[in-house]
């Protein structure tokens, strides 16, 4: 395990990296008008490794940093869905599934936070004022989430790779391809 | 207890997270587009927006490839569009010269010589950097220093683009009228019945909403900003071209899909119409 200090440092570099590609690369990435949301996944893959208290904080600062660059909704909203998707991805990493040793754990988890974040950040958004966000329906919404959910889903085993190398910590995947390797007769 | 104990410390720390998110959407909320977020806004979006560009023109063959592997199909079908219309352009290519002077004059007629008078500030777009799929804006090389202000007009020589809705310095971002946060005033016939046009998120048509009588459009009329007293946008910039009636159950009066003349996504310039409400 790393310092605290450290970690936290690295997961800072890790989301200014994270909303650099967020801003630049991804709007390139759009499947029927819908991209990634890599600081949305960060959010998650740090709930899942280090816990709901590290997901909420780093959930809240990637929120703040997409807030920075979002123009049509208040500073904030991202910052409230996001910390409160790390926190609950972190508790019940803790409470249901603290022994799943799964390669498919983090793109499951991405593929169901970020479907439920997305939701969540429109409900949030309609309940403070932002009817905008639900202006194109249910349809709409649901559509969003669910190919936002898949592309997470895609890119989630690199991110939780670097999530953990911020946290100091060793992945899921990693170990698993280590012990399935020093096991005779092991792929 | 120390499990306990543990609890008790995250569930305080959320509800501090999550107090303080609530105070900065009621204070940039206030604000109304000022204040302290705003300027916090402006200063990291300027602080970033060098790194943003050499970002960007670094990962630009990335992207581009995976833009072109995420779309093969509609590329090739474009790509058979375009060698039928080369084809077409050039049987027509003789009488191009007749042409030209009759769209001058249709275009004198149609009045799309609409930002003639006014003054304009071009622009480069730079990027399309909002990072939600619930926002559609793009970003500008002018701001403040150029003379832009929020609330502008945004046009390109087919129509209306959108409307400034950020700037700081050096650079500014462009509400796009595909945004749903986006409407604007229309006229809807010759007669000057007014309706309000209202983005539908990317990819999908603007609504028309009539606001007076009810009023018959032509599938394919093009609409263009209405220009009455407080509106945001000046008379005459063309802005959709009508797709398709639809009729609400239980609305009085129909309502239009309209289709943007203008892809904000595939432009490279834009140019800022220096007009205030009048």
């Amino acid at each position: 395990m790393a310092k605290p200090g450290l970690v936290w440092v690295r997961l800072v570099l890790l989301l200014l990296l994270g909303i650099l590609l967020q801003t630049t690369l991804m709007p390139d990435l759009q499947l029927r008008e819908v991209r990634p949301d890599l600081m949305l996944l960060i959010t998650i893959c740090v709930g899942l490794t280090g816990g709901p208290e590290q997901g909420a904080i780093a959930g809240f600062g990637a929120g703040l940093l997409t807030d920075m660059f979002m123009t049509t909704t208040p500073v904030g909203l991202c910052a409230l869905t996001m910390c409160l998707v790390g926190f609950i991805v972190g508790s019940l990493r803790g409470a249901i599934m603290p022994e799943v040793r799964s390669l498919w754990l983090a793109p499951g988890a991405a593929l169901v936070a970020t479907a439920g974040g997305v939701v969540l950040f429109v409900l949030l958004g309609v309940v403070l004022g932002q009817s905008q966000l639900s202006a194109g329906g249910v349809h709409h919404v649901l559509k969003i989430a669910i190919i936002e959910g898949v592309w997470n889903a895609i890119l989630a085993v690199p991110t939780e790779r670097a999530v953990s190398w911020a946290s100091g910590q060793v992945t899921r995947s990693a170990e698993l391809a280590a012990s399935g390797a020093s096991r005779p007769g092991g792929r | 207890m120390p499990g306990t104990r543990d609890t008790n410390r995250t569930r305080y720390l959320l509800a501090l997270l999550v107090l303080a998110a609530i105070t900065l959407v009621t204070l940039d909320e206030k604000a109304n587009g000022g204040g302290i977020t705003h300027k916090v806004r402006s200063v990291v979006q300027e602080a970033f927006a060098p790194v943003q560009r050499e970002t960007h023109s670094l990962l630009q063959p990335v992207g581009d490839f995976f833009s072109g592997a995420l779309h093969y199909g509609d590329l090739k079908k474009e790509n058979a569009l375009l060698r039928d219309e080369l084809a077409r352009q050039q049987e027509v290519v003789l009488s191009a010269q007749d042409a030209e002077t009759e769209n001058q004059l249709l275009l004198q007629n149609d009045h799309l010589d609409y930002a003639g008078s006014l003054p304009r500030v071009a622009c480069q777009v730079t990027d399309q950097s909002a990072p939600s799929n619930f926002e559609q804006t793009i970003d500008l090389n002018c701001g403040t220093h150029d003379g832009v202000t929020v609330g502008m007009p945004v046009v390109s020589g087919a129509g209306l683009v959108g409307q400034v809705n950020f700037v700081s310095g050096d650079t500014s971002t462009v509400m796009l009228v595909t945004d749903p946060n986006f409407s604007v005033g229309v006229r809807l016939d010759i007669a000057g019945d007014p309706g309000v046009a209202t983005g539908g998120g990317q990819g999908r048509p603007m609504t028309v909403n009539p606001l007076d009588t009810p009023v018959k459009l032509e599938k394919g009329a093009v609409l263009e900003t209405s220009g009455l007293s407080n509106e945001t946008f000046p008379p005459g910039i063309p802005v959709a071209r009508v797709v398709a009636t639809i009729r609400p159950a239980g609305a009085l009066q129909p309502q239009f899909d309209v289709q943007p003349l203008v892809d904000g996504y595939t432009l490279q310039y834009v140019d800022v119409l220096q007009w205030s409400r009048q």
